[in-house]
């Protein structure tokens, strides 16, 4: 109950109906600070959000005289929008009534002697009475001494139009009007108060009084009111000091009042009743008293602060409940709020009184009507019942409603579940298909594609891919390029028949061991040889042919620098002649460096693109391919990826050409990669940045559920079953989003999509409110009962989802992503293939078993190699039945496990092999025009050459020395040097061979023999069972080594070696004694007797290490892993 | 839109209404006095009127649920100028857990804080301030006021949500800020800095002309704004946006109801804005793609 703001005035009030203004007019009788006469006419400013307890003035005006009465009229009181601020109407002293236009004033900024745009002199008297309508606002009624009443028609204020006035009859005609107010429903009915004790109610239709009345006393009436919500009540008091009361008159019936306020102990003097709820009456009296009424009871409901003089005015606020204006003999205005406790009354609050209501409320705190929203969708709303027959008070219906607004959300989420109820591929390529023809974008088409691709089966992915990156292998040149490759195996086999040279000998010692381990090809290192010798011979028959002098010098100087084996000598020199082809064939022969460095040397001073990409094929490094191709060809990087890259690779690879993308802001092209790399978070990040910015037109919510399909979809394609905390606080959003349309359960399946890692607390939150919201209870007490136990124990304790829940699987079965076509599964098939072949060998071995030994052939044999020598080398190194990449039959089986136990392989059978079938080089698979294809023969494709074997037995002697003694070891090196001379007799048959057939001189050797491609056709058949053992444990090493990277270079190099000595075996080329031994070893490895079987290995090391050094390292190996490991 | 309704008990206008946190129950302030809590019920089984309160010496203005981490607590305000605080004990029995009678004046509005704040509730009061109350671990209540937030009496508080904008959950301060509005038609956002509450943000004040009955802030839901809306006795509806910290805030009418405009409520999602004006017209509205808000349907009982 405090005063809010105040104005240090003596004067009389009005406020505006409509605007924050406050008008006061000097009172009538008073004396200012000053103690001077003038008279003034102010506006202040009710600015209710400034701090400040005074009234900011905002315009001032002289007036003609002291004031009586101030009343502000309704806009509309007179024509133009210059009176936007209605009419400002005082009666004063002199009889005058005095008109001002407040919007004038405000504006004027300073004195505003020309605001006044009336007076009006009809009365004689001081207007004591004086009102605009509210009804009709351009008609002011105005009343003073001898009776008159005068109505004022304002709408020109210039020229003002008074109606004829209005006079009563009989003993009350002379009497003064003291106050005047319009009826708040009819505007023709007006009501007067005078000196005389006399009321009247005037009907200005018939310009005549309606009624009238007085009390018995005819005390002086000084104020009256009507009541706001009863046309027909009057309230009327006096300023008589013998009658302080207030009584309040139905104008229906005038005998007597209808009730009479007792509270005041002197007269009243000012009244305002008010216009927000006709509870309420304020009164002023000369006891010094405001109090406030409730007018239906009759009681005292508070007052205002007292102060040492009374207030003399007071009005209601209009545009705030419970605000007030009063004005104070203190020479003050005071702005008041009430704030309605209602706690107290007046009188009981000094004395303690317990806290009671007194009153009920105002009606501007009664909300009738409100909605608010519950968690699952629902809305519960109430709003006033319509009132029963009779009924004093009024109740409230209360609805609960179950909402779905969302109505494309829940349809497009119903339908997308649908779509992905069984994790089925199909269905799943059926539903990025419709995705992608109903997208309005090529970006959301180009992603709902590459989304698709994500669910073809195993090895077809790539391959699908390919296509949809617009690349397509042509199978017309990968026949020419087979046909291709045939000739140059053919030319490079030639050259065995060359003859090792001394000077050759000697690069023995300059390679390192290193070498050997890492790139062991003894047959390579022979071809190197050949090679020389060969080169040799041509250059010395080309010598007679005449040759220009500059050529003949530059054959010269390599020619010199081959024959002393300075190899990296003559490569420099025909890099320098410009003679690539040469360069990198002398190069080969050299050794893996020289050949290394050399490519390296020619693909680096090449202008060719696709020659990068070779680069990156032979040198096996994609990533800095990725992280080097031009970005505007990263389709092409990853068309590339999509060939070459292996299955443990491809994942980083994606990723990092998609970093690469993202960097440079080609956020399409970066999403694809970050799907193709199945990397969810950083897909769902970019796709999440149209949240934000709410582009294209669409809302948050249809942003939001494209968002959620495409994750979905691609975290069904790659099967991720962790995700990371911001894209677990999106799918957190989603399932919220579903809840609120009622989705409850729908939502609880989203949210366990994201596993119990605890990523947010809120995630908790939600899965415990969808739980319990959910649950069924049959007895609504136990539901609360049992919320408020879970909730006092919340969050702490985890409760556990009591929902059953029939669609638990709705996202169980998704497969893993396979990604075909990489080396180590090349590997594996052709590992299953040799398993394949060693099922076909062993089961004829018990037919084998009974065929008795005859010596006769072994002797015979010595005479009868001769005669094929000149067809086995081209034999020894042709793989047989190697696998195409393209075979789909071999990619379609993405697993070598599902391969194994298919049971449905076919039988193999080493005769039907064909030779050079299915062994394109991989260079093939990187898509080119017709054109560049034809230059690919001028690069061909790297083959790391072979270390010479003369560093073996450096490299070996720590092997032999565990089991031996050194005096023991040393004397087996001389037995090697003896076996030098048993090659001798078949070196005399070479050069005529070498004569026989011109070389040409590009000539790329054969990819090296391995366990599964190596011949073994012409195997003797007493020499089969080898095969068969020497296969089976290969295999069987090979599983049981399977796991790490390091062992699967291991497993390797022993289907090199022992496919080196399976070669040998089929060609013939194995010593008796060797051959012997070998039985012996496989018989004693059948019979698991290891340690026969290793004694045999150590006896070969010790007898024939010349001939068996290459193999023999590897199969100690795999029978020490064999024996370690027990299957 | 299927609908149910609910029975109560209550002998005159009933002025608030709210559902639990779970979605199950239901409590109603009427000018009875009395506070009455009712099962929701659903297909299967009916509502039931599971307990009423009686405590105030008056109308009760507003009714609110606390979170279910404090237990199963309600607060109710009223004329009487007292805060309730009700505690759920045995299933349907209810006991005041506190009571605040600092106020002499009629409390218009009550809201708890997020639950991230603690137990904390915010008071709007006729007398022009605002108190906030919060409960200290030994179960003592702590007390800051708003003096002269709305020097003509406050209708209602609002809090903000207690993450940041954009920020991922637990990762950045909480944000302790309130609405108000009043009877002076002015909208104000206070913010609770260094133990003390201050004047954040004056929203524009010419976009009310009549006293303002209620605002609400809405849930963040992955929006990069803070959003407000708030409903005045003129008719309108305003619907505040500040994009972040340092922004100014920006008000747009959503619609004239041409009738005063009682309540405004966000869905949990905070992207359905339900309105209660006139008599009885309550509808639901959603933000369009362009950035206009249309009424998405009208709730019919």
């Amino acid at each position: 109950m405090a005063c809010i703001k105040s104005a240090q005035r003596a004067a009389l009030t009005a406020l505006a109906p409509e605007a924050p203004y406050l008008a006061a007019g000097t009172m009538s009788g008073a004396v200012d600070m000053l103690f001077s006469a003038s008279a003034n006419i102010e506006i202040f400013r009710l600015d209710f959000q400034s701090d400040s307890p005074d009234l900011p003035l905002l315009a001032s005006a002289p007036s003609p005289d002291r004031f009586n009465r101030l009343s502000w009229s309704r806009p509309g009181a007179a024509d133009g929008d210059s009176f936007s601020l209605g009419l400002l109407a005082g009666g004063l002293s002199d009889g005058s009534v005095a008109v001002w236009n407040p919007l004038s004033m405000i504006n004027s900024e300073g004195k505003a002697e020309d605001a006044l745009v009336a007076r009006l002199e009809k009365h004689t008297g001081p207007v004591c009475g004086l009102e605009f309508s509210e009804l009709t606002p351009n008609r002011l009624a105005s009343g003073a001494e001898q009776g008159e009443l005068c109505i004022w028609d304002l709408k020109n204020p210039s020229e003002p139009v008074v109606f004829p006035p209005l006079k009563s009859v009989g003993s009350s005609a002379q009497a003064e009007i003291s106050y005047l107010t319009w009826n708040p429903k009819f505007q023709h009915i007006l009501a007067t108060a005078s000196s005389n004790g006399m009321t009247v109610v005037w009907d200005l239709r018939n310009q005549k009084p309606l009624t009238s009345f007085s009390d018995s006393n005819r005390t002086k009436c000084s104020v009256l009111q009507w009541n706001p919500d009863m046309s027909t009540q009057l309230i009327v008091a006096s300023d008589d000091d013998n009658s302080p009361s207030l009584r309040v008159w139905d104008v229906r019936k005038t005998i007597s009042p209808v009730r009479e306020f007792v509270g005041h102990s002197k007269g009243v003097i000012a009244m305002s009743w008010c216009p927000y709820d006709s509870s309420y009456l304020l009164t002023c009296s000369k006891d010094n008293r405001t109090i406030c009424w409730d007018t239906v009871s009759g009681e005292i409901m508070s007052e205002l602060p007292a102060s040492s003089n009374g207030n003399f005015d007071i009005h209601w606020y209009r545009k705030i409940p419970g605000v007030v204006a009063a004005s104070s003999f203190d020479v003050k205005i005071g702005i008041y709020n009430l704030e309605f406790s209602g706690l107290y009354a007046a009188g009981d609050s000094a004395i303690g009184a317990p806290a009671r209501p007194r009153a009920p409320a105002p009606k501007w705190l009664k909300c009738p009507t409100g909605a608010s929203f519950g968690f699952g969708g629902k809305l519960v709303s109430f709003h006033q019942a319509a009132p029963t027959q009779g009924a004093q008070v009024t109740t409230s219906e209360v609805h609960v409603h179950n909402l779905v607004i969302e109505q494309s959300l829940v349809s497009r989420s119903t339908e997308f579940e649908a779509a992905i109820q069984n994790g089925d591929k199909s269905s799943l390529r059926a539903l990025c298909d419709k995705k992608a023809q109903e997208s309005l974008s090529d970006e959301e088409r180009e992603t709902w594609g590459f989304l698709r691709v994500m669910f073809e089966d195993g090895d077809a992915a790539r391959t699908k891919l390919l296509a949809h990156l617009g690349f397509n292998p042509p199978q017309e040149q990968t026949s020419s390029s087979t046909d291709e490759l045939n000739r140059t195996l053919a030319d490079t086999l030639n050259l065995d028949h060359g003859a090792p040279t001394d000077t050759s000998d000697s690069q023995f010692m300059v390679d390192n061991g290193e070498d050997f381990f890492n790139n062991p090809q003894p047959s390579e290192a022979s071809l190197a040889e050949e090679s020389i010798s060969t080169n040799g011979q041509q250059i010395e028959q080309e010598m007679p042919v005449n040759v220009e002098p500059s050529d003949l010098s530059v054959d010269k100087s390599i020619q010199h620098a081959l024959v002393v084996g300075d190899y990296k000598g003559a490569v420099n020199l025909c890099l320098a002649a410009n003679r690539m082809a040469d360069a990198l064939v002398i190069a080969h022969a050299g050794g893996s460096a020289l050949w290394e460095s050399t490519r390296n040397q020619y693909l680096k001073n090449t202008v060719s693109p696709y020659l990068k990409v070779v680069s990156a094929m032979v040198g096996n490094d994609l990533m800095s391919f990725v992280s080097t191709w031009p970005l505007n060809a990263w389709k092409e990087t990853l068309a590339l990826l999509c060939t070459f890259a292996r299955k443990e690779e491809w994942n980083v690879l994606c990723d990092t050409l998609a970093s690469r993308l993202l960097g440079v802001g080609d956020t399409l092209a970066a999403t694809l990669c970050y799907i193709c790399a199945g990397n969810i978070d950083k897909a769902v990040e970019i796709w999440s940045r149209d949240l934000k910015s709410e582009d294209g037109g669409k809302t948050y919510v249809d942003l939001l559920q494209d968002l959620m399909e495409k994750t979905i979809t691609l975290a069904l394609a790659t099967g991720h079953k962790s995700f990371s905390a911001s894209l677990s606080k999106l799918v957190e959003n989603y399932a919220e989003l579903l809840a609120s349309q009622g989705l409850l359960k729908t939502a609880m399946e989203y949210l366990k999509l994201l596993g119990s890692d605890e990523h947010s607390h809120e995630l908790a939150i939600l899965r415990d409110r969808i739980a319990f919201s959910t649950e069924e209870n049959h007895a609504a007490s136990t539901s609360v009962h049992a919320g408020s136990i879970n909730s006092s124990a919340y969050p702490t304790i985890q409760p556990s989802y009591s929902t059953p829940d029939p669609s638990q699987n709705l996202y169980q079965g998704t497969s893993q992503y396979a990604v075909p076509s990489n080396q180590y599964q090349d590997y594996q098939q052709q590992s299953n293939t040799a398993y394949g072949t060693y099922n076909s060998t062993y089961s004829q071995q018990p037919t084998q078993m009974f065929v008795p030994s005859n010596t006769t052939p072994v002797i015979s044999q010595p005479n009868a190699t001769p005669a094929p020598v000149p067809q086995q080398p081209v034999k020894a190194f042709t793989p047989t039945n190697l696998p195409g990449l393209k075979n789909p039959e071999q990619y379609q089986q993405p697993t070598l496990g599902s391969q194994l136990y298919a049971g449905a392989n076919p039988p193999y059978t080493s005769g039907q092999s064909t030779p050079y079938q299915g062994v394109p080089p991989t260079t093939y698979h990187q898509p080119r025009p017709p054109t560049q294809f034809q230059t690919v023969p001028t690069a061909p494709p790297a083959v790391s050459s072979a270390t010479v074997p003369g560093t073996t037995p450096s490299q070996m002697f720590p092997g032999p020395v565990a089991n031996n003694p050194t005096s023991r070891f040393m004397p087996s090196n001389n037995p090697g040097f003896v076996q030098r001379p048993g090659l001798s007799p078949v070196q005399p048959s070479s050069p005529t061979q070498a004569q026989g057939q011109p070389q040409p001189v590009v000539a790329p050797p054969a990819p090296p023999a391995t366990v599964q491609t190596a011949d073994t056709s012409k195997v003797s058949a007493e020499l089969k069972p080898v095969i068969a053992t020497l296969t089976r444990l290969f295999d069987e090493t090979s599983k049981a080594m399977g796991g790490s990277q390091v062992k699967k270079r291991e497993i390797e190099d022993n289907s090199r070696k022992i496919g080196t000595l399976f070669a040998k075996l089929n060609s013939g080329d194995i010593s008796p004694n060797v051959s012997s031994k070998l039985i012996q070893l496989c018989s004693a490895l059948d019979s698991g007797d290891f340690a026969t079987a290793m004694h045999l290995q150590v006896l070969l090391t010790t007898s024939d290490w010349d001939e068996c050094n290459f193999w023999l390292a590897a199969l100690k190996r795999m029978i020490k892993t064999r024996q370690n490991f027990r299957m | 839109m299927s609908s149910n309704k609910i029975e109560l008990d209550h002998k005159d206008m009933v002025h608030d209404s709210a559902i639990d946190y779970y979605g199950k129950s239901l409590a109603t302030a009427s000018s009875d006095s009395t506070v009455q809590i009712s099962s929701i019920g659903g297909a299967s089984a009916p509502s039931q009127l599971l307990a009423t309160l009686s405590g105030h010496y008056g109308p009760v203005w507003r009714v609110a649920w606390a979170h279910p981490k404090f237990g199963s607590i309600l607060a109710s305000c009223g004329y009487d100028g007292r805060v309730v605080v009700w505690k759920e004990g045995a299933a349907g029995q209810w006991s005041q857990a506190h009571v605040f009678d600092n106020h002499k004046s009629s409390l218009n509005s009550i809201a708890w804080a997020p639950y991230e704040l603690g137990l904390c509730l915010a008071c709007g009061s006729s007398d022009g301030s605002i108190s906030v109350m919060t409960m200290r671990p030994d179960g003592g209540w702590d007390s800051t006021t708003i003096e002269q937030a709305h020097p003509v009496g406050v209708m209602a508080v609002s809090w903000a949500p207690a993450t940041a904008l954009g920020s991922i959950v637990g990762s950045g301060e909480l944000v302790q800020k309130l609405v108000s509005g009043g009877f002076d038609c002015v909208v104000k956002v206070w913010a609770f800095v260094n133990g003390s509450w201050k004047l954040d943000s004056v929203l524009p004040s010419d976009m009310h002309t009549d006293c303002v009955r209620d605002v609400s802030w809405a849930p963040v839901l992955g929006l990069a704004k803070f959003t407000i809306a708030s409903a005045s006795e003129d008719g309108k509806v305003v619907i505040w946006t500040k994009g972040k910290e340092g922004d100014k805030w920006e008000g747009k009418v959503m619609h004239d109801f041409e009738a005063p405009a009682w309540r405004v409520s966000w869905s949990l999602t905070g992207n359905i804005l339900s309105v209660a004006a006139g008599s009885g017209d309550i509808t639901l509205w959603k933000e369009a793609s362009d950035g206009q808000w249309e009424k998405v349907t009208k709730v019919e009982p």
